[in-house]
């Protein structure tokens, strides 16, 4: 039996091998340049807020903002109309606390201190003063990008760190630079109860001590320097401490304190600091809240729930209408006539697929099931529970893949939240939450044009984005690229290094995966980030289309990764024999 | 009509602030253990809104009591473990020799299963404590096994009074003198660390007093460390020491003596029956393993008559687990000290009741089958001392937690969703190792900490 350590030092070892492809693929650009600021979206049904829907409704935008809003508005000479009948407009949604567009910090070597049970704030984690502004530099990585195509026009973003990353800002998500695209800036300080590495605090329970003398010495330092500033005389010249600087706008409760919360542990730890230091918090990224709802609800504080769902678990009924779209799809294929060749062969081979032997499953694995289902069914209730109980939320895409999120509201929705609810989480609620209420969260005269248009409403399951409205510029999304076929001749060019990561339980690893060559002589190795340069060379490695699989040995056991690229990024899966597979990402580092 | 309107101001009182959920039993017919007051045959025990209230023959209750009949079943009062580290998420913040400014009270678990395993031993009470790895490690919390909540409040044992973990010997060097090369590397050390830290404490103190008569006009730096040090000095915090051997006792009673602190309980104290007269002397409890030792260089010079021999000198005695495997046979460990010391019944119940209560400083609350006190019940299909004695029923205020009959399946309160069934297999059997040292490595010497690593023992 392999141990747990063995196992995952393979996976690190299977994410490392993966660094470097490249591609050919042609990214599609549709950025024309614009010829005019002034955009008019004719005749659709507007969704001004939550619940009210303006029929035949036409919006004038011009240099980025709402201009009008109504049914007979004329069109100026200069506008380029958007023809949107039977479309939807909504406001862009605000997605209330997210990394987006901050670089991951590189999981560098533990930095060494001098005395772990008094190391330098910074070490520890603790950088109240750090904002946005420095943090995204000059640059906004790809998750920004992500996040507006599927609708969202602003993002509380805040700092990555450990317990005390920085303050927060509210940023647009256009497609400009990044220091133009704050909004609205230094609204909240954002705090999480994660550890410093190897050196205080380094456990929960020295995190919660720490929040305590911290936000203590903060106001004592801040009455101090009130004292100070209005009779000097006779008094010591107060702190120069930034980290204490920072925090007086908490203590004075002009900034909230957005509290990563995700586990209802983390809830209860968060409230009972809340009630010892009494700042204004905002229960932020919260997955696991409904068993202390009650507790939640008298503290008032405005919650933000995650996005993050568990991996769906479908009822058996459910199932099996799955099983029966999959065969009307199957049909319709036929029907087109893509499927060339569907014969009797075909035919036959589908029911095998289906007709599983039922296995009489054992009571205990019966049990188990169904407790995990009721498990998966709270979590994806929870927006629900809460509406239920009036506790005002919003929702954020902390922890959340961008690729599950449209899915996972909708998944909401299904567990009871209304739409009315979700809307307002995604837009009215986390604009005031955030200060930001005149400029956002509606499609009203005079707020930031940052919409979205949909052919149908947005929460049909078969809704899609049409347009995107951000800051002054139009993207028409048209349908979506067919997928390529395997083996299509396109040419595919991986060689190059290239970093992964891969997911497992509880963690993730790193590295970085070198490719050579090209075509059918492809040669690939990997490393990790516990051993870097330490690179091993792949087995078995081909390539089928944009899809590159490959084995790597450690330890006399084989992982089997396979991937598929698409431009300066990849996503597959690395498998590990008895310990099942895990998600594997990665992009490809700059030359 | 008046004793209706009493009846409803008692519904009152029970809904009414946060007061905690309790409830009423009448046990029937058993054979009362009580602890304080000899063993009482055929006797009644009623518990209403979760306190004891009768104890007597033929007693009756109204319709809202639940009945549990005891006939030829012993009835004691809930077992107390005075060291455990069960429904805790982190045990050591091992970075600094110092630490008295956590609180493992901050990482109650109320989810951990290892709880209701404690309530299938009869266990009512445990001592969540912090670990050993520092010299003066962080506040412990006392709580009662209130399984079933999602709410870490809820466990906590309101008023009981605070108290804090120090460590003498191997630990605390190893972790700190050998790991970093810093105070203490030696058991001098580790003295050295006390006493530097009470004197600081001693500074602090009369830095914010003279603060707060205006006789300086900045405040000193605010340190949590130094206010729970404090307070220790002002008497308001029980000590329970990590310790094995008698030098060592006797260093870290004179130390405190020197700083005029007097409650203190030892835990492990396996050369306690070298000084158990000086023990008692001092006041000092002890907190003992009936026969555990020679993991360790420290713990080779031991004897299962430890246990016996401090209770003959008229030390407070108990035996616990630090465990969430030896939590569950308690009354096991208990009996072995009438194979190694002849201790009376009364006397090796008291072991694991009355006398760690008394430890934590709640032994006029529970501990005992006495009227007022906490209805925290433990029932036996035997006398808790045979080995053939099997726990029936656990109750905590008044509300069954545990019961053999009707004993589910599955006990845990949060249910990953995405779990894999193999893993909740390997993580429902895995045993809950000793956790003295838990976190130590992970944290000083892996980097993130975990909860896998077991660490070493004690």
């Amino acid at each position: 039996m392999i141990t747990n350590i063995s196992c995952k030092r393979l996976l690190w070892m299977m994410v490392a091998i993966f660094g470097c492809f490249q591609f050919a693929l042609s990214q599609n650009s549709n950025d024309a340049k614009e010829v005019t600021t002034t955009y008019y979206v004719k005749n659709a049904f507007v969704v001004q807020k939550p619940g009210t829907v303006l029929s035949n409704t036409s919006i004038l935008i011009k240099d980025g903002m709402i201009k009008s809003v109504g049914p007979n508005i004329p069109i100026p000479f200069d506008a380029e109309v958007i023809d949107a009948d039977s479309m939807y407009v909504y406001a862009g949604f605000i997605d209330a606390c997210s990394h987006a567009g901050i670089a991951k910090i590189e999981n560098k070597e533990r930095p060494k201190v001098e005395n772990p049970g008094n190391p330098p704030k910074k070490l520890a984690g603790i950088t109240p003063q750090y904002t946005v502004r420095s943090a995204i530099g000059g640059k906004l990585d790809k998750s920004m990008g992500e996040l507006r195509d599927l609708g969202f026009g602003f993002v509380h973003v805040v700092p990555r760190g450990r317990m005390l990353p920085g303050q927060g800002s509210v940023l647009s998500t256009g497609d400009i630079k990044p220091s133009e695209s704050i909004i609205k800036e230094n609204v909240s300080e954002f705090a999480q109860f994660r550890s410093a590495r190897g050196m205080f605090p380094a456990t929960t329970i020295g995190v919660m001590s720490q929040f305590r003398d911290l936000i203590k010495n903060a106001t004592y330092s801040n009455n101090y320097k009130a004292s100070y500033a209005l009779n000097p005389k006779g008094l010591e010249r107060p702190t120069q401490s930034e980290e204490l600087a920072a925090l007086y706008p908490v203590v004075e409760k002009k900034m909230p304190v957005f509290f990563y919360a995700p586990k209802v542990k983390d809830v209860n730890r968060a409230l009972i600091l809340q009630q010892e230091l009494g700042c204004n918090m905002v229960l932020t990224g919260v997955r696991q809240g409904w068993p202390l709802m009650s507790s939640i609800s008298e503290s008032r504080n405005p919650v933000v729930l995650s996005l993050k769902l568990p991996e769906e678990i479908k009822d058996e009924k459910d199932e099996k209408e799955d099983e029966k779209k999959d065969d009307d799809k199957d049909v319709e294929k036929k029907d087109d006539g893509k499927v060339k060749g569907a014969g009797k062969d075909e035919k036959k081979e589908k029911p095998k697929k289906k007709k599983k032997p039922e296995k009489e499953e054992d009571p205990e694995t019966k049990m188990l099931k169904e407790r995990k289902k009721k498990s998966h069914d709270e979590y994806v209730s929870q927006a629900a529970m809460f509406e239920k109980q009036k506790i005002n939320f919003s929702f954020s895409t902390l922890d959340a893949k961008s690729k599950d999120i449209r899915n996972n509201i909708l998944r909401m929705v299904k567990g009871g939240l209304s739409e009315n609810g979700a809307l307002a989480a995604l837009t009215t609620n986390p604009a005031s939450l955030l200060g930001i209420s005149a400029m956002a969260g509606t499609v009203e005269q005079g707020k930031i044009a940052n919409i979205f248009i949909t052919d149908k409403p947005y929460f049909d399951e078969k809704s899609k984005i049409k347009y995107l409205i951000i800051d002054g510029n139009v993207k028409h999304i048209k349908e979506e690229k067919k997928k390529k076929k395997k083996g299509d001749g396109e040419k595919v060019e991986l060689a190059g290094i290239w970093s992964y990561e891969v997911e497992m339980p509880g963690q993730s690893q790193s590295g970085t995966m070198i490719i050579k060559g090209s075509g059918d002589n492809l040669e690939v190795s990997t490393d990790t980030s516990d051993e870097p340069g330490d690179f091993i060379d792949g087995t078995n490695v081909s390539l089928d289309g944009s899809e590159l699989s490959f084995d790597i040995i450690v330890d006399g056991m084989t992982c089997s990764i396979s991937v598929e690229f698409d431009g300066e990024a990849f996503e597959g899966t690395v498998a590990l024999g008895e310990f099942g597979s895990f998600p594997m990402t990665g992009s490809k580092k700059p030359e | 009509m008046k004793k209706y309107i009493l009846s409803l101001c008692a519904m009152m009182v029970a809904f009414m602030g946060t007061a905690q959920e309790t409830g009423s039993i009448l046990i029937k017919n058993g054979t009362v253990l009580t602890i304080t007051d000899g063993v009482k045959e055929n006797t009644d025990v009623l518990i209403k809104n979760g306190k004891i209230s009768k104890i007597g023959k033929n007693l009756s209750a109204d319709r809202s009591t639940q009945i549990v009949d005891a006939t030829g079943q012993f009835v004691m009062p809930g077992i107390v473990d005075a060291h455990s580290h069960i429904a805790l998420e982190t045990v050591n913040e091992a970075t600094n020799p110092v630490t008295s400014e956590v609180f493992v009270g901050d990482g109650l678990d109320p989810q951990d299963v290892g709880i209701y395993r404690a309530l299938a031993g009869g266990v009512t009470i445990s001592h969540a404590m912090h670990g050993s790895a520092n010299a003066i490690g962080g506040e412990c919390e006392t709580i009662k096994h209130r399984y079933g909540t999602w709410d870490p409040d809820d466990l906590r044992m309101k008023n009981a009074p605070r108290t804090i973990k120090f460590a003498l010997g191997e630990n605390p060097i190893r972790v700190h003198g050998e790991g970093r090369n810093i105070t203490p590397s030696t058991r001098m050390g580790v003295e050295q660390v006390f006493r530097s830290a009470f004197s600081e404490a001693q500074l602090y103190k009369k830095a914010w007093a003279d603060f707060n008569n205006k006789i300086t006009r900045t405040p000193p730096h605010y340190s949590r460390r130094m206010e729970t040090l404090v307070d220790i000095l002002d008497g308001e915090i029980i000590i329970h020491c990590h310790s094995y051997r008698a030098d060592e006792l006797l260093m870290l009673m004179n130390v405190l003596e020197d700083y005029g602190v007097s409650r203190l309980c030892f835990q492990h104290v396996n050369e306690g029956f070298k000084v158990a007269p000086e023990l008692a002397k001092f006041g000092a409890g002890a907190s003992v393993f009936s026969d555990w030792w020679a993991y360790k260089f420290e713990v080779y010079y031991s004897t299962a008559y430890n246990a016996a021999i401090l209770v003959r000198n008229g030390v407070v005695t108990s035996i616990n687990s630090d465990s969430g495997e030896l939590i569950r046979h308690l009354y096991h460990e208990a009996a072995k000290t009438q194979r190694y010391g002849d201790l009376t019944d009364n006397e090796a119940l008291r072991l694991i009741t009355i006398n760690p209560a008394t430890q934590l400083g709640i032994g006029d609350r529970v501990g005992s089958i006495e009227k007022g006190k906490d209805g925290d019940i433990a029932i036996f299909s035997a006398h808790p001392l045979s080995v053939y004695a099997i726990p029936q029923m656990t109750i905590v205020d008044g509300i069954v937690k545990f019961d053999l009959k009707n004993d589910a399946q599955d006990m845990r309160i949060d249910i990953d969703p995405e779990e894999k069934f193999d893993d909740t297999f390997i993580n429902l059997n895995a045993e809950d190792e000793e956790r003295c040292m838990q976190d130590v490595y992970n944290e000083l010497f892996l980097g993130e900490s975990s909860q896998s690593h077991a660490g070493h023992k004690h």
